[in-house]
């Protein structure tokens, strides 16, 4: 028996990383996992077949989410397999993460800008419309950061937009009261993205030498994929259905005890 | 993995004869904790709790202590790990407390709910992280706070004044409890219905009647019921949140993200909840 029976959760940009180890995470527990992700290759099929080896069903979805069409021809698309949707995790996000001031140019604010809240954002409100329809609520989760909390140099426009996911998600609980569904963040801090060599069904890669981070961090080590994956189990099983509008840091305590540069 | 997040772990919680402290004695052992039961009384509802706990086959030990009282304190600790060998995990839940205008605040209250909910959960916190590190495996402590820690409400100064803290409190431990594998963390609850009731009347725990115009401003459109701080909890203790560390997590339904105070308008007919 898991803490997921029986739902049905699309995860965006699951292909590697932190999304796949959500989708895995949640394919664990009993979910049914769609996984989304702009490149279609191989390992994006893998990740989809490791859902299946789970026991549930798994599929693949490929799609650019920064757009409102692709946005729903994605969501169309996992709907024809799965037949409603209970859980959306906003992940996708693309590897060019942060850019000196200057060089931020404006196809660049608006590619992080479209990605990040606008795709999250109709993401959002289309999954929301399919869960009042479906009439048993739903559960919604986007990817903050513990940039969301503080500066780091070159990162502005990451920080900016993972800020405003904080203030999205208070939105939708607003919005959507009565229906049912939470929307929640989670902000990672540090968190290992190395791929398994070898053995590839595994949640989560080689963790980082504990000493790139610092020596003071409370964890004393990286984060893992599985860490983020379990807090958004937390968020989207019954055990934190009354969290709404919260964002909960998952950063081995960087951001509380402000530890993120030594 | 399975629903048992807590196999096997020793799990003391404070001021938990009934109510939230019960709510969480009780998931705790659902998902494979010991619990040590801990209140100033031992009544009905104590017994009922020990008797809960145990009917899921986990034992249940029993620890009558004031943790206001540094002597109290001393033995309690003693007691729960002379009980269970160790201590894994630590709630400091138990509070009891009352409004009172900021023009009327005595010095005895004040002493009061500081000694108790302030003091008494720092020096419980550090009692068990000095068991805990003595130990060597690490441990989960956690510190219930409220929303009364963010906003202010007629008449809660102290209350209010006294939570924050906790909050703050968890941030300076993350940061000297730092690799001993030790987590503090608070949860941060907002209505929560936490009253006693008949078990016949117990569908009526947290329903329209008894928030009255708070409902309409609870995005999640009920109240909250012991089980769901209970579930923040067993998160913050188990391996699902093993990296959340210095943090508060708020648990309310949505009730602070609209930043609108409960009082201050009306419930609009239509909305769900409204009388019709």
């Amino acid at each position: 028996m898991g803490l997921l029976d029986g739902k049905k959760a699309l995860i965006t940009g699951a292909r590697k990383g932190i999304g796949r180890g959500i989708a895995l995470t949640l394919a664990n527990e009993g979910a049914d996992v769609g996984i989304n992700d702009i490149v279609d290759d191989e390992v994006s099929r893998r990740a989809a077949e490791l859902v299946t080896n789970r026991g549930v069903k798994g599929t693949f979805h490929a799609g650019d989410v920064s757009t409102v069409a692709g946005v729903n021809a994605v969501i169309d698309s996992f709907l024809a397999e799965h037949g409603r949707i209970d859980i959306l995790v906003n992940n996708a996000i693309f590897p060019d993460q942060s850019r000196p001031l200057f060089d931020t140019d404006e196809a660049y604010w608006d590619r992080m800008m479209n990605l990040s809240l606008k795709g999250y954002f109709f993401g959002a409100q289309r999954a929301a419309k399919e869960m009042i329809a479906q009439g048993n609520g739903g559960s919604i989760v986007c990817l903050s950061s513990v940039h969301a909390y503080v500066a780091i140099e070159e990162w502005t426009a990451y920080g900016t937009a993972k800020a405003g996911l904080r203030r999205m998600v208070k939105g939708l609980a607003i919005d959507l009261k009565g229906h049912n569904i939470n929307a929640n963040c989670i902000a990672p801090g540090a968190i290992s993205n190395v791929l398994p060599d070898g053995d590839d069904d595994v949640i989560d890669g080689a963790p980082h030498d504990p000493s790139r981070f610092t020596k003071h961090l409370p964890a004393a080590k990286g984060g893992l994929p599985s860490d983020i994956a379990n807090a958004v189990l937390y968020l989207t099983s019954e055990l934190g259905q009354y969290v709404n509008g919260e964002t909960i840091l998952v950063d081995g305590g960087m951001i509380a005890t402000k530890t993120m540069q030594d | 993995m399975t629903t048992q997040l807590l196999e096997g772990k020793k799990a003391l919680i404070t001021g938990s004869r009934r109510g939230i402290g019960s709510g969480i004695a009780q998931l705790f052992a659902e998902h494979g904790a010991d619990v040590g039961i801990n209140d100033v009384i031992r009544d009905e509802e104590a017994d009922k709790t020990i008797a809960a706990v145990e009917s899921l086959g986990r034992k249940a030990s029993w620890h009558q202590a004031d943790v206001g009282n540094t002597e109290d304190r001393n033995r309690l600790l003693d007691e729960f790990v002379s009980e269970h060998g160790r201590i894994d995990i630590l709630v400091n839940n138990a509070v009891a407390s009352r409004d009172m205008h900021f023009t009327k605040i005595t010095e005895e209250f004040w002493d009061h709910l500081v000694g108790h909910a302030l003091k008494g959960y720092l020096f419980l916190a550090q009692g068990a992280a000095n068991r805990m590190i003595e130990h060597g495996h690490g441990g989960n402590i956690i510190n219930i706070s409220s929303v009364h820690s963010y906003r202010a409400w007629p008449h809660d100064t102290v209350y209010g004044v006294v939570k924050a803290g906790l909050n703050r409190m968890v941030q300076s431990m993350a940061h000297d409890l730092a690799g001993t594998g030790i987590t503090a963390n608070c949860v941060a609850p907002g209505y929560i219905d936490s009253r006693v009731l008949p078990s016949a009347e117990e569908a009526s725990r947290a329903n329209a009647e008894y928030l009255g115009s708070a409902l309409g401003f609870i995005p999640s459109r009920r109240g909250g019921v012991p089980r769901d701080i209970a579930g923040a909890c067993v998160f913050l203790a188990s391996e699902l949140g093993e990296y959340v560390n210095g943090q508060t997590i708020t648990v309310d339904g949505g009730f602070l993200a609209g930043g609108v105070p409960p009082d201050s308008q009306p419930l609009e007919p239509g909305m769900p909840g409204a009388a019709k």
